[in-house]
């Protein structure tokens, strides 16, 4: 009989040697028309090696291209009890599973001890560039040697790498089979289709993912579980604030729109809505909205109807009242770190010109946003404006002070907003502002993200 | 390619059908020209002048123009500004956050008055060039010239490709496709990490290939949805073709059917395929002589196996119908003979395939070893000098007719 060996070949196992009777017994293959042979997807490996021993085979692994890392920390990690639980949790569920931890409360340390548990080569996915400098910085910070980055402009793979998800949808087909543990940062991504052939085309057997809400409205957080491991330990926010997390309040200005800018904002919201009632759009799912934009397109109505949606929207998320406030909320804290959160780029860049503050989106160069997220982190600069690349996870403790202009109603994008200004530091209290043009959608849209835990905790939530 | 919102299609019950244009319509032609005059004219201009340009035009409300620009704009190459806007930039945003700690100015008017006049420059202008580099406000250097009707050919075929970009399976029915067209196919094919069965159709001239890849078998991915997208300028090139494609739009599934009928012409560079004269003038020869076998061009496409195909040269065909393949390696296949012979050795070929192997080559330092370890070569192959003869090929025919796995 021909030996057994397992090669690995763009996100999937291909196996040479089996008879039809042992392929019988390893439900995890199939036997491809396309190349004439026997292929597994990545993510079995484990359980495909497994099922070959429990058999009794010996087999030539071919696949396997990550290495045994002798690894030390180089400075000393005392993980705080939230900390030790959940890895020891992950340990328990065989170093594969799913952690939610709220912002601050160490996410990336604990990563790093899982990375020195386990002791293979890691590929850390994170969602933002941002994101994956700052976990360049905290891994080259306590492990010490080269740390990859792929992602950005950047495609450097080491031993440790940390890619952005869209980066490693791209390469996971050449990188699938180098790389013994895979940690999901922010792994409520992961449900999104493209995304989640990173997780079946790797072979790593251990696996983690993290985030401060696992939980989704389309209910695929069980595509995670599935994809990484259960979750094996949850961590409130409210159970963390004044611990871990610094306290906070979160405070909503409303503002009155000028006459001028009332009347605008009536008039394109009628027209929208009249178009959305003749066209017998209701927003009840994701399609509506993708009905309304080929309507736009297609006539000359839809087209008058998409310019007023745009118009009331720029009308109520850029107020004259708005940046009127934010220029009061900004010389309030004077000497704190302000960060300002809008929905779009277009307001985030007239933020920019408007207060001469620096813009962090997706359009900003490599080079110039860390250049901005250093310089915010040293104080060189104070404020800082961002549509929603800093929604996530980006680490900046220095922040105190969150201003909302503008944003979508969903409780994730708030809670990870707020989550920007919560880190721990001694002396430290928080404050997010919600600026609200009043008598617009706004209202409600506030309104809806309000329903979530982290309004229900201990801090004050008052009213201006 | 086109954006989501810029995609114009149709849905009925399970099916999904692209809007498409006439690319002879003289007013479309008309607003084609003028468009492409004015990206043509833009060049030296910012994107989001062309854009207003375009705007005040006569052509602004016309539902095509966005989709039209889209595509144009795509042929843009925007001039690379150095970093010294953001050098600039980082100059203003400094000093202004040295005059907000300072603390001074009590309204914002005075503020924005105060870093106009540290940078010596008027306030409009200063916040107008502050992120003077955003897409919007960066120089048009080149433009990539198109006709109106490769415009228009151009929608079409992005109007399809947007909807590939969400298949999940596609199947596509070559009809009367010669060798080189084949070979160009899977060519192409394996160029964007495509795998393919291939099936026989139910016309002899007819191959039938279920596009997809590797993973496609343990999941509904719509993961290689960009891959098919751009392969599916190289279907167009097909002389006679049917595609069906299944296609996710908010998590239903529709079926998108398509033929060459649509008479959309690609874009892609398409060279015309060459058969040797040498090649011709040898199954002249073979023919000629006294045989058991007619020789005729190879007009097969045969999956070896291990995503590996094989359009063998030369087909001899015997009386009884069975079939045997000759591949012929020159020195500018070298490369492709080490694989050859790997997929050989390992893959369950399952078709009679004579490899023939030039001198040089054989001669080669890194060929030769695997000539003489490969099995399938010391059975089924002969090294020729300049072109393998007819005799060579009869001898090799009858050496090895035997062990040959037969007919196909």
């Amino acid at each position: 009989m021909a030996s057994i060996s397992i090669a690995y070949d763009s996100g999937t196992l291909l196996l040479s040697g089996l008879t039809d009777a042992l392929a019988a017994q390893l439900p995890q293959v199939t036997w491809d028309l396309r190349t004439k042979q026997w292929r597994a997807p990545g993510r079995v490996y484990k359980s495909l090696l497994l099922t070959l021993r429990s058999l009794g085979h010996t087999f030539d692994d071919q696949a396997r291209a990550y290495d045994v890392l002798s690894l030390r920390l180089a400075e000393p990690i005392v993980p705080r009890e939230h900390q030790t639980k959940a890895l020891a949790a992950w340990v328990s569920a065989g170093k594969a599973g799913s952690i939610q931890l709220p912002t601050g409360a160490g996410k990336t340390i604990l990563a790093v001890l899982a990375i020195l548990t386990t002791a293979r080569s890691a590929l850390v996915i994170v969602p933002t560039i941002d994101l994956m400098q700052q976990w360049e910085t905290v891994l080259t910070r306590y492990l010490q040697q080269p740390i990859g980055l792929l992602g950005g402009g950047a495609h450097d793979i080491q031993q440790i790498t940390v890619s952005t998800y869209d980066s490693a949808v791209l390469h996971i087909e050449r990188l699938g089979q180098k790389f013994g543990f895979i940690i999901f940062d922010e792994c409520h991504h992961l449900p999104a289709p493209q995304y989640q052939t990173i997780a079946i085309a790797a072979i790593a057997p251990f696996r983690l993912g993290l985030s401060a809400t696992m939980e989704r409205t389309d209910g695929k957080e069980r595509v995670i579980y599935d994809l990484v491991g259960p979750l094996v330990y949850e961590g409130q926010i409210h159970q963390m604030a004044d611990t871990v997390l610094s306290p906070y309040d979160v405070v909503s200005i409303q503002v009155l729109m000028t006459p001028e800018e009332m009347t605008a904002y009536q008039e394109a919201r009628g027209l929208y809505t009249s178009f959305l009632r003749r066209s017998g759009i209701r927003f009840n799912s994701g399609a509506d909205w993708m009905q309304f934009v080929r309507a736009s397109v297609r006539t000359t109505d839809g087209r008058l109807a998409m310019r007023a949606y745009r118009d009331q929207k720029r009308l109520a998320q850029a107020a004259h009242a708005k940046l009127q406030a934010t220029w009061e909320i900004i010389k309030r804290h004077r000497g704190e770190r302000v960060l300002i959160f809008t929905d779009d780029n277009a307001l985030a860049y007239r933020i920019g010109r408007e207060f001469f503050v620096p813009v962090l989106t997706h359009q900003t160069k490599v080079k110039e946003r860390k250049l901005f997220l250093d310089s915010f982190r040293s104080g060189a600069i104070s404020v800082l404006a961002t549509s929603k690349v800093l929604n996530e996870g980006v680490d900046v403790p220095e922040a105190s002070i969150g201003l909302v202009l503008s944003g979508s109603g969903t409780v994730r994008e708030h809670v990870q907003r707020l989550g920007r200004i919560l880190r721990a530091r001694p002396g430290k209290r928080a404050v997010l502002y919600e600026v609200i043009a009043q008598g617009t959608n706004e209202y409600f849209v506030n309104q809806r993200r309000r329903q979530h835990d982290a309004y229900q905790g201990p801090s004050e939530l008052p009213e201006a | 390619m086109l954006t989501k919102d810029l995609l114009n299609y149709r849905k009925r019950k399970e099916r999904v059908s692209p809007v498409f244009v006439a690319a002879q319509d003289p007013v479309l032609t008309e607003l084609a020209e003028g468009l492409i005059e004015q990206f043509r004219c833009g060049i030296g201009s910012t994107l989001g002048d062309l854009d207003e340009e375009i705007s005040e035009g006569n052509w602004a409300d016309h539902f095509l123009t966005p989709a039209f620009k889209k595509l144009l704009a795509d042929r843009c190459e925007e001039v690379d500004d150095d970093g010294a806007v953001a050098k600039r930039r980082w100059a203003v945003l400094q000093s202004a956050e040295s005059l907000r700690q300072d603390g001074i100015q009590q309204t914002l008017h005075d503020f924005q008055n105060a870093v106009a006049a540290a940078a010596d420059a008027p306030v409009a202008s200063l916040k107008e060039q502050l992120y003077g580099d955003l897409a919007e406000f960066r120089i048009v250097k080149s433009f990539e010239p198109i006709t109106p009707a490769g415009l228009l050919h151009r929608y079409n075929c992005a109007q399809v490709q947007g909807l590939l970009l969400h298949a999940q399976a596609v199947e596509v029915r070559l009809k009367g496709a010669t060798i080189a067209d084949k070979r160009r196919f899977f060519r192409c094919l394996k160029f964007q990490r495509l795998l393919s069965t291939v099936e026989p159709g139910e016309a002899p001239d007819e191959v039938v290939c279920h596009l997809s890849g590797p993973l496609k078998i343990f999941q509904n991915t719509q993961s290689y949805g960009m891959r098919l997208a751009n392969f599916f300028p190289y279907v167009l090139q097909m002389p006679k073709w049917e595609m069906t494609a299944e296609v996710k739009l908010q998590q239903k599934v529709f079926q998108l059917e398509l033929d060459s009928k649509v008479g959309i012409i690609s874009h892609y560079k398409m060279f015309a395929p060459v058969v040797p004269q040498e090649l011709t003038a040898f199954i002249a020869a073979f023919n000629a002589k006294q045989s058991d076998y007619t020789a005729a061009l190879g007009e097969e496409f045969i999956n070896l196996g291990m995503q590996s195909y094989c359009c063998p040269d030369v087909t001899f065909t015997a009386a009884n119908g069975a079939k045997v393949h000759l591949e012929i390696f020159h020195k500018w296949h070298a490369g492709q003979l080490a694989g050859r012979l790997a997929v050989l050795a390992e893959a369950q070929v399952g078709v009679a395939l004579i490899i023939a192997v030039a001198q040089e080559v054989a001669a080669d330092k890194a060929i030769s070893p695997l000539l003489a370890a490969s099995s399938w070569f010391d059975h089924h192959g002969f090294v020729f000098k300049n072109l393998p003869t007819p005799t060579a090929l009869q001898q090799a025919l009858l050496r090895n007719a035997a062990a040959l796995p037969g007919k196909r």
